[in-house]
């Protein structure tokens, strides 16, 4: 054998080994005889990246559970006033949820109405109060000031932010802001810009005007605290027809769900309900049916395929199995839970490269049975004509990286990842696994 | 009402990708002279097999939906995505067969020949596609213990639809390249 094919062949090893490791549970070793004392374990490592502290940790202990397979939490909501068509108001609302769960980036949710009750589920490790928020946020934007501006004191805030009673009403609403934007400032603190129409810019400001030194309560979704609540300073006046930038502790993703919530607006307002624990729909029991499923039709097609190439087919069946390993640690070092976007990743994976292999094999098959010798065979298939299978894997994952950029939604965009990750181990499979252990493994004589 | 429209628009945004990424890639496979002279057959084809999955997998869906419960929104994405990559795999099946019969006639060699040649490799591509997919949804319909089954059929559904496609559209689209070529 060759350098660069055994070399190959080593970086294959390598790339099995780590990728077994990586998947592999927890297993105690443990051995306590005369020959040999051992205490130990293999699998479900914790690796910690970095020194400091604080930095990130890679869990491999287990499989992030998903829907169907894992946990999940269930919160109910019912609507504030009851009304005559509950029903239909709660479609209403379930319809606006699913899109702003969806555009949050929430996975593996579900939402439907069940016993005048919207139903939200969603998988263990979601978290629950940004979900609570996300479902019953009306969207509604109130500016408030002060009911007493005189008892204003800095050191007070904290009083002010918690008394909802200290607050008047002013006539600045929803209809008056178009977004808020968040944004890093020049010294690198958070702030928030305040997108307003042109009407409710003017209001803004004559507000401004009237509390200058005062704080300002901008009450969202019908909280009993401010979102935000910046004093206002007098500079902010000197250009009126700027949208103006208040400085905020909130991280991206809260001004962002305050956005969903403002521009995706209840249709009747909703109170929480109850919170539950729901057992996997799918469970275990699903995950070894599922198994035993793919086993049984990977060895059908298998089977067929070795009878119609023999030892090739064999080899085939090789590379599958270390690339759908490879797709396994790729997936859990990556997060993806196990759940329907993986089990439909995996019927991907195998399907595409049985059918992959048929047409390489074929080829091969072809050339051989016109008189030319193995290795001609095997540069006229991975060398040349690449059309029927390395470019379709490789045209579907460009197509999936494009689509994870230009789709939104948390269980579309899981879903399209892991469609990535798929064709990436189908790429894998076509370029290196499959040419390299046919090569080395397909016939001696070349 | 543009929020209850947000699911179509991510659908067609999902179609756009694959449908324009398609024609680009088939835009540089189709680098020779020969075979660019074909390019907008080439690709009206492809966007034909498109068109037609589509269609017969959103008929199929309705039907199906008036008797299964679709409860799960990954229910109704993932056959589609399943559609959309097997719609792919068909239109490059198809492409290279267009490529083989337009450079083997333009090689002189005689043009029915080539195609019953061809016609007869396609075909059994076609079938082995719609089999290392056929073959584990039935194992996992028949061995999951009744799990999923809704979202089971649907992924059947796409393949029916990819199947009506591949014999019924491809020996027309087949029959044009013949009749052009002659």
């Amino acid at each position: 054998m060759r350098g660069k094919w055994l070399f190959k062949v080593i970086l294959i090893s390598l790339i099995f080994s780590i990728s077994t490791l990586i998947i592999l549970p927890e297993m105690p070793l443990i051995s306590n005889s005369s020959m040999l004392k051992l205490d130990s374990k293999i699998g479900g490592y914790k690796i910690k990246l970095g020194k400091k502290e604080g930095s990130k940790e890679v869990d491999l202990s287990a499989f992030k559970m998903g829907w169907g397979i894992g946990e999940n939490k269930k919160l109910t909501f019912k609507l504030k006033e009851d009304i005559d068509d509950n029903d239909k108001d709660l479609e209403k609302n379930a319809n606006i949820v699913k899109n702003r769960l969806s555009v949050a980036g929430i996975s593996d949710f579900s939402v439907y109405v069940e016993d005048d009750q919207l139903v939200v589920v969603f998988p263990e490790y979601e978290n629950e109060g940004r979900i609570g928020n996300l479902v019953a946020g009306s969207g509604k934007v109130i500016f408030r000031k002060l009911k007493e501006p005189e008892n204003w004191k800095v050191e007070d805030f904290a009083k002010f932010y918690m008394d909802v009673n200290q607050w008047d009403d002013t006539d600045i609403r929803e209809s008056d802001i178009r977004s808020f934007e968040y944004s890093v400032g020049q010294t690198g603190n958070s702030q928030i810009n305040i997108l307003f129409t042109n009407e409710g810019r003017e209001k803004f400001y004559d507000l401004v005007a009237e509390n200058v030194n005062l704080p300002i309560g901008i009450y969202l979704s019908d909280f009993n605290y401010p979102f935000l609540m910046p004093v206002m300073s007098e500079t902010l006046l000197t250009r009126r027809d700027l949208d103006p930038f208040v400085g905020s502790s909130y991280p991206r993703q809260t001004v962002e769900d305050a956005n969903l919530q403002f521009k995706m607006p209840l249709d009747t307002e909703l109170s929480y309900g109850e919170k539950s624990s729901l057992e996997p729909v799918l469970g275990y029991d699903f995950l070894k049916s599922f198994l035993i499923a793919v086993t049984v039709s990977s060895l059908l097609i298998g089977i067929f395929m070795i009878i119609k190439f023999k030892s090739h087919g064999f080899i085939s069946i090789m590379s599958m199995f270390y690339s759908v390993v490879l797709f396994l640690a790729l997936s859990k070092i990556l997060g993806i839970p196990l759940g329907l976007q993986m089990v439909f990743g995996l019927l991907m994976l195998v399907g595409a490269i049985y059918f992959s292999s048929y047409i390489l094999l074929s080829d091969i098959k072809n050339n051989i049975s016109q008189g030319k010798p193995f290795d001609l065979a095997f540069n006229h298939t991975f060398g040349g004509d690449k059309e029927r299978s390395f470019i379709p894997a490789l045209a579907l994952f460009i197509i999936f990286i494009v689509s994870y950029v230009v789709m939104s939604g948390g269980t579309t965009k899981m879903l399209i990842f892991t469609m990535s990750l798929t064709t990436l181990s189908l790429i894998i499979f076509n370029l290196f696994f499959f040419p390299t252990l046919m090569w080395v493994l397909g016939d001696k004589e070349k | 009402m543009m929020i209850f429209l947000l699911p179509f628009f991510e659908y067609i945004k999902i179609v756009l990708v694959f449908v324009i990424c398609t024609v680009l890639f088939l835009y540089s496979m189709a680098r020779d002279k020969v075979t660019k002279k074909y390019f907008k057959q080439i690709s009206l084809c492809s966007l034909i097999i498109y068109f037609v999955n589509i269609l017969l997998y959103v008929l199929l869906f309705f039907v199906f939906r008036k008797f299964l419960y679709i409860s799960s929104d990954n229910f109704e994405l993932i056959p589609f995505v399943f559609l959309l990559v097997l719609g792919l795999l068909e239109v490059f099946i198809i492409v290279t067969s267009y490529k083989e019969i337009i450079l083997r006639s333009k090689k002189k060699e005689d043009l029915k020949n080539v195609c019953s040649k061809v016609r007869k490799s396609t075909k059994t591509s076609l079938i082995w596609l719609l089999i290392v997919f056929l073959i584990p949804l039935l194992c996992l319909l028949i061995l999951g213990n009744g799990k999923l089954e809704v979202l089971l059929i649907l992924l059947l559904s796409s393949l029916i639809s990819v199947s009506i496609s591949s014999f019924i559209i491809f020996p027309i689209l087949l029959k044009r390249i013949e009749n052009s070529l002659r």
